[in-house]
């Protein structure tokens, strides 16, 4: 489990982009300054490649652009007091994207922002910049002529003509960002981190009944600078920073209980002290030993309040991957699993809107949102998109890759991802308070009959999880969480039966038959975001959203094989 | 001809050398060990029989640079813990092959704290590990007992664990002491005779270094701390021939100490000779599928006994029945020629002034490290054994290694190949150009530097090897001069090829690398002098398709040719 993670952390390492303008502080948006030997390589080669790179009688490349994404990682992870990792890495990959054809048909294709990179040299070395980026423009340009090739005989044999065609680069004038981002010095809070890594899973060590806990601490300053042959330049600095708590426990029926949460920082780069750790790390220790004498759920419907990390799970789950725009490719066969096909129509409840805003770089709760970013990765600024209003798809996210029903980009092109959430926001223009949810949960519980139940859920995983402690993992604590996928039910990790007496921890709850229409089910939204941060496979994003009361839900009692109690007892 | 003085090397007894204290934390996973086994007993028949640790402590440093500016700086440090938790007996144990196959299922290392406080945590998660593997263990045995009802059980029935005496040893822990900047300053410089090189497509310079503590303690009462530092330079760098055929060249330098790395001025002339011989392949004409004789130099050879013959030396190969077993039965039998002598002794530090990088004191599993003849004088004597016994053969001769937290297998060290009978680097020549000329060839090959290889060992697969030449030069018979060629590598099968050696060097040279198998990379070594094979056959290699740069690369300054900004 944590050699997983250790690779985790270089698959982070290996593409960057987190996002995070500094607090309060507006994007500044002016000519370039500083580092003029990594700008002055990357439009030299640039410039040589555009009007020298061609091999006779075939295709120039008519968009060229580099990607230079310097990152800068502190990562601990320690176990029950004692620090297990403790690592601090730096690198700088390179990402080259060279197009041949035209606007209207070119070579690129659906796998597009994917690309890990390479590695080239961290210091500001002019020659060994330049000799990287030949050999890497090369390599580019002889594929982009490879699949320019397949693309145009696909199209001439096997597809019939578009009715209604459009280009495969939408038109985009030059843009020109700079976010200086704020400066850390990760070797000062080295220590720091460590410390406090140490203190909160220090907490775990002494709670009986936990079989181990955990704490992590990643900070990680991303650089990126993007130049194209279209005049773009986008340098834009952030750091991102999570501290997250797990802890494990076995039940005495052997079901395994795995507890996450993740600490706000209130700043970037800036921790946390040592007590507010603590003092979460109980309450999750107090929550699990809770949780592991509870009893088990029971089968049949439920009204079903996802609140904290489960709400923005559950829309990530349901909607996230659905909100991408790429066209589908146009030399392949088969359907388009975008939303487009649902344009203008009812998605979800009337109660609900959503948008993703990359340029809003904190919570309500001053909490800092990974997905940050003032231009995307291929330059395009940023920008506010409404996705659902009153429950009614609007747009999908777009890169400069077009489809049928739009036509241009709005800015949510993320390297290490393609097109993907920036910041996602839930709303609703009726907020509830959870007092009021919960009302509205128990009448229609008691509508719904003896067999409806209520239940709060925290946190989501796969039913796996209780009966593998690798359900839930400090890797997803760190922010590599892979999406659930609601097929087969989602498991309520950290659940609550509610009653008229209160709230009681329950295990094994499983929710089925969640998909995409759940939404229109939801009855009511809470009136406190809250702020999930994670990595949209390389690409860091947020989801901030109050809690969601869902009906009708089917639920059931976990009916895997629990395993056995340890066969001896723990020193 | 001649009766060759035999290598000189410097041998280090495992129990040599300053003790210490014992560590706190290896005493706490003893007393792991022993409340394990007294928290399991009531399981009856189900009982594990041994429990065994395997903690590596493991620093690194790794600096790289690429055409005068650095790639990558960092370190590391960790602790990954092995469980070996055995249930049954010696003679049949949950490890025991079913349908003919070892148990691969072994659980993940466990990671623990890298701090030195750290006992009762460590003791917490070696619990939590040792469970696991207990159950895992039991489940196996179970499903060994029901197996064994319905299927054929393996030919060699020797037991699955064999019985050896407890160890106790406590080494000094290793320590990495490194000037990182300076390194940083060195990788610079070096890699930076790169620039400029237009030949040359990527290139890179690295310095590694790494200091690894192990813990073992086991239910057999052994308990060993060993500290194994090592330090690496590794230049590497590519070109691409006019016809698209991708070239590499790699050199790789070895050593226990700082001290026994070489001066940057060596390394430099290293990196020249690597520019040169890139230059010299792009113009090298692409080489024929060829069977004939050919001479195999120093470290070319010590490669392809590795690939051929070693790994079908080591011990669960002789058992399993997804193997070949080219060996097994061959015990006291000729498999090459008499002057021939082959063993493996991982108490050998150093050959003349280079370390070996299959030196250490004891194994993986708690033996210390022996001499395991092979092959005396033509016939074979025995093999590298684990703890796990093979027909005729009951104890380990120390060579159960394994990568961090791995179950340990039978692996190669530092593999030694003799000669009782040797002949001058010349003679070689002129034998090889008289046996070309016997076989009616225009030329013999003469492979200088070899890469690194593979064989296939089990039945499902081809059971031969690919060794993967990178400089072999064309020996013609009528007298001229040597000519490079390019894109070819070595096949086989062991037998045909170790039978057919006809002479050996005077010249004996080392190939220091690490090997990867069913236990993970291990350091190791191979020892050999020249040899002249009658038959060799070499296969194109495939080469690649893209063709060279479009453009040439980004021009350097005269002034900022060769050095570092």
């Amino acid at each position: 489990m944590k050699l997983r993670l250790a690779m985790l952390l270089s698959g982070l390492v290996a593409l960057g982009g987190a996002a995070r303008s500094a607090a309060g502080a507006a994007p500044v948006q002016t000519a370039a300054t500083g580092d003029q030997v990594v700008r002055r390589a990357l439009a030299d080669e640039l410039g040589r490649s555009m009007s020298d790179l061609v091999i006779p009688s075939s295709s120039r490349p008519y968009h060229i652009g580099y990607s230079v994404v310097d990152t800068d990682l502190l990562s601990v992870l320690a176990e029950l007091g004692k620090t297990e990792i403790d690592q601090r890495l730096q690198m700088r990959r390179l990402l080259v994207s060279v197009r041949v054809g035209s606007p209207e048909l070119d070579s690129s294709d659906s796998r597009d922002g994917l690309e890990v990179g390479t590695s080239v040299p961290l210091d500001d070395d002019y020659f060994a910049l330049r000799h990287a980026l030949w050999r890497s423009t090369d390599e580019q340009y002889k594929e982009a002529l490879e699949a320019f090739a397949r693309k145009k005989n696909q199209i001439r044999t096997q597809m019939a003509d578009r009715a209604d065609d459009y280009p495969d680069l939408a038109a985009e004038p030059p843009h020109q960002t700079v976010v200086p981002g704020p400066s850390v010095d990760l070797d000062a809070i080295r220590a720091e981190a460590r410390t406090l890594a140490d203190r909160a899973s220090a907490v775990f060590a002494g709670a009986p009944g936990l079989l181990t806990g955990m704490a992590t601490v990643l900070v990680h300053r991303t650089r990126r600078r993007l130049l194209t042959s279209d005049q773009t330049w986008a340098d834009e600095a952030h750091v991102l920073a999570s501290l997250s708590l797990f802890a494990q426990a076995q039940a005495d029926d052997g079901m395994h209980l795995g507890f996450e949460q993740a600490v706000t920082l209130s700043a970037p780069g800036k921790l946390p002290s040592p007590d507010v750790v603590e003092a979460a790390a109980r309450r999750l220790a107090d929550r699990l030993l809770a949780a592991r004498t509870a009893p088990l759920a029971e089968n049949g419907t439920a009204v079903v309040l996802f609140e904290d990390a489960a709400a923005a799970q559950l829309m990530r789950a349901l909607l996230v991957d659905r909100l991408d725009g790429s066209p589908p490719p146009r030399y392949l066969a088969g359907e388009d699993d975008s939303l487009a096909s649902k344009l203008g129509l009812k998605v979800a409840a009337p109660l609900l809107d959503v948008y993703d805003d990359p340029t809003v770089s904190s919570g309500s709760d001053d909490s800092p949102l990974w997905g940050t970013y003032v231009a995307d990765d291929e330059g395009v600024p940023a920008r506010r998109v409404s996705l659902i209003e009153r429950g009614v798809l609007k747009t999908l996210l777009m890169s400069r890759a077009p489809r049928k029903e739009i036509r241009a980009s709005n800015g949510h092109f993320r390297l290490g991802r393609g097109v993907s959430i920036g910041n996602l926001f839930v709303s609703s223009r009726t907020r509830l308070s959870r007092k009021r949810l919960l009302d509205l949960a128990r009448r229609k519980a008691r509508a719904g009959g003896a067999a409806t139940r209520v239940y709060v859920v925290r946190r989501l995983g796969s039913p796996r999880a209780f009966a593998s402690p690798g359900g839930a993992s400090p890797a997803s604590a760190m922010g590599f969480e892979p999406p659930l996928r609601p097929r087969g039910g989602l498991a309520g990790i950290e659940a609550y039966l509610v009653s008229d007496h209160g709230e009681e921890p329950v295990r094994g709850l499983v929710l089925e038959s969640l998909e995409l229409r759940t939404l229109k089910d939801v009855i009511g939204v809470g009136d406190t975001p809250y702020v999930h941060n994670h990595l949209e496979m390389r690409a860091p994003a947020s989801i901030v959203t109050p809690a969601l009361l869902v009906e009708g839900v089917d639920v059931r009692r976990y009916t895997g094989q629990n395993p056995k109690l340890p066969s001896y007892p723990a020193p | 001809m001649h009766g060759a003085a035999p290598p000189t090397f410097t041998a280090i007894a495992p129990g040599a050398g300053a003790q210490v204290a014992p560590p706190p934390g290896l005493l706490a996973l003893a007393a792991e060990v022993e409340r394990a086994k007294q928290g399991l007993a009531s399981k009856g028949d189900l009982a594990p029989y041994f429990v065994g640790y395997d903690l590596s402590d493991l620093e690194t440093v790794t600096v790289t640079a690429q055409d005068g500016a650095l790639v990558f700086s960092g370190d590391s440090a960790l602790r990954a813990l092995g469980v070996d938790v055995r249930v049954g007996s010696n003679e049949l144990d949950s490890t025991h092959p079913i349908d003919g196959g070892f148990d691969r299922s072994r659980s993940s290392p466990e990671f623990v704290p890298i701090e030195s406080d750290s006992v009762p945590v460590l003791r917490h998660l070696a619990w939590m590990a040792t469970d696991r593997a207990y159950r895992q263990a039991a489940e196996r045995f179970l499903a060994v007992q029901a197996a064994s009802k319905v299927k054929v059980d393996i030919e060699d029935r020797s037991g699955d664990f064999s019985r050896e005496p407890a160890v106790v040893h406590y080494a000094p822990p290793a320590e990495l002491a490194l000037d990182r900047a300076g390194w940083e300053r060195t990788a610079r410089e070096l890699s930076a005779r790169f620039r400029g090189k237009a030949h040359v497509l990527s290139s890179s310079v690295t310095f590694e270094g790494r200091a690894t503590t192990r813990w073992i303690a086991n239910s057999d009462g052994t308990r060993i701390q060993t500290g194994e530092p090592g330090y690496r330079i590794l230049v590497r760098a590519t070109a691409k021939a006019d016809d698209g055929m991708e070239l590499s060249r790699t050199e790789t330098f070895e050593a226990a100490t700082l001290a026994g790395l070489p001066e940057p001025g060596g390394v430099a002339s290293a990196i020249d000779q690597v520019i040169d011989d890139l230059g010299a392949l792009r113009q090298a004409p692409p080489a024929e599928p060829y069977l004939g004789p050919a001479i195999l130099v120093g470290r070319a050879a010590g490669v392809f006994f590795h690939e051929i013959f070693g790994h079908r030396m080591e011990g669960e190969r002789q058992k399993s029945e997804e193997e070949g077993q080219t060996f097994a039965k061959k015990v006291g039998h000729g498999v090459m020629p008499s002057f021939i002598s082959v063993y493996d002794d991982p108490t050998l530090a150093r050959f003349g002034s280079t370390d070996l990088n299959g030196f250490y004191r004891f194994d993986n599993q708690g033996v210390p490290a022996q001499r395991a003849s092979l092959v005396k004088s033509g016939v074979l004597e025995g093999f590298l054994m684990s703890r796990v016994p093979v027909r005729g053969v009951t104890r380990s001769n120390g060579h159960g290694r394994a990568a961090l937290g791995a179950a340990p297998v039978a692996r190669q060290a530092n593999l030694v190949v003799e000669t009782s009978r040797a002949v001058s680097r010349d003679e070689l020549r002129r034998e090889l150009v008289q046996e070309a000329e016997r076989q009616g060839k225009d030329y013999g090959l003469l492979f200088a530097e070899i890469e690194g290889g593979f064989t296939q060992t089990q039945r499902f697969s081809t059971q031969g090897f690919k060794v993967l030449p990178v400089l072999v030069y064309r020996v013609f018979t009528d007298g001229r001069p040597d000519q490079l060629i390019r894109g070819v590598d070595i096949i086989g099968t062991p037998l045909t090829a170790l039978t057919t050696i006809l002479a050996a060097g005077d010249d004996y040279a080392v190939f220091n690398g690490t090997c990867g198998a069913e236990s993970g990379w291990v350091p190791v070594s191979a020892v050999s002098p020249s040899l002249l094979v009658r038959k060799i056959e070499v296969a194109l290699r495939d080469k690649g398709s893209d063709k060279s740069p479009v453009m040439a690369p980004p021009a350097v300054p005269a002034s900022d040719q060769g050095s570092a900004p």
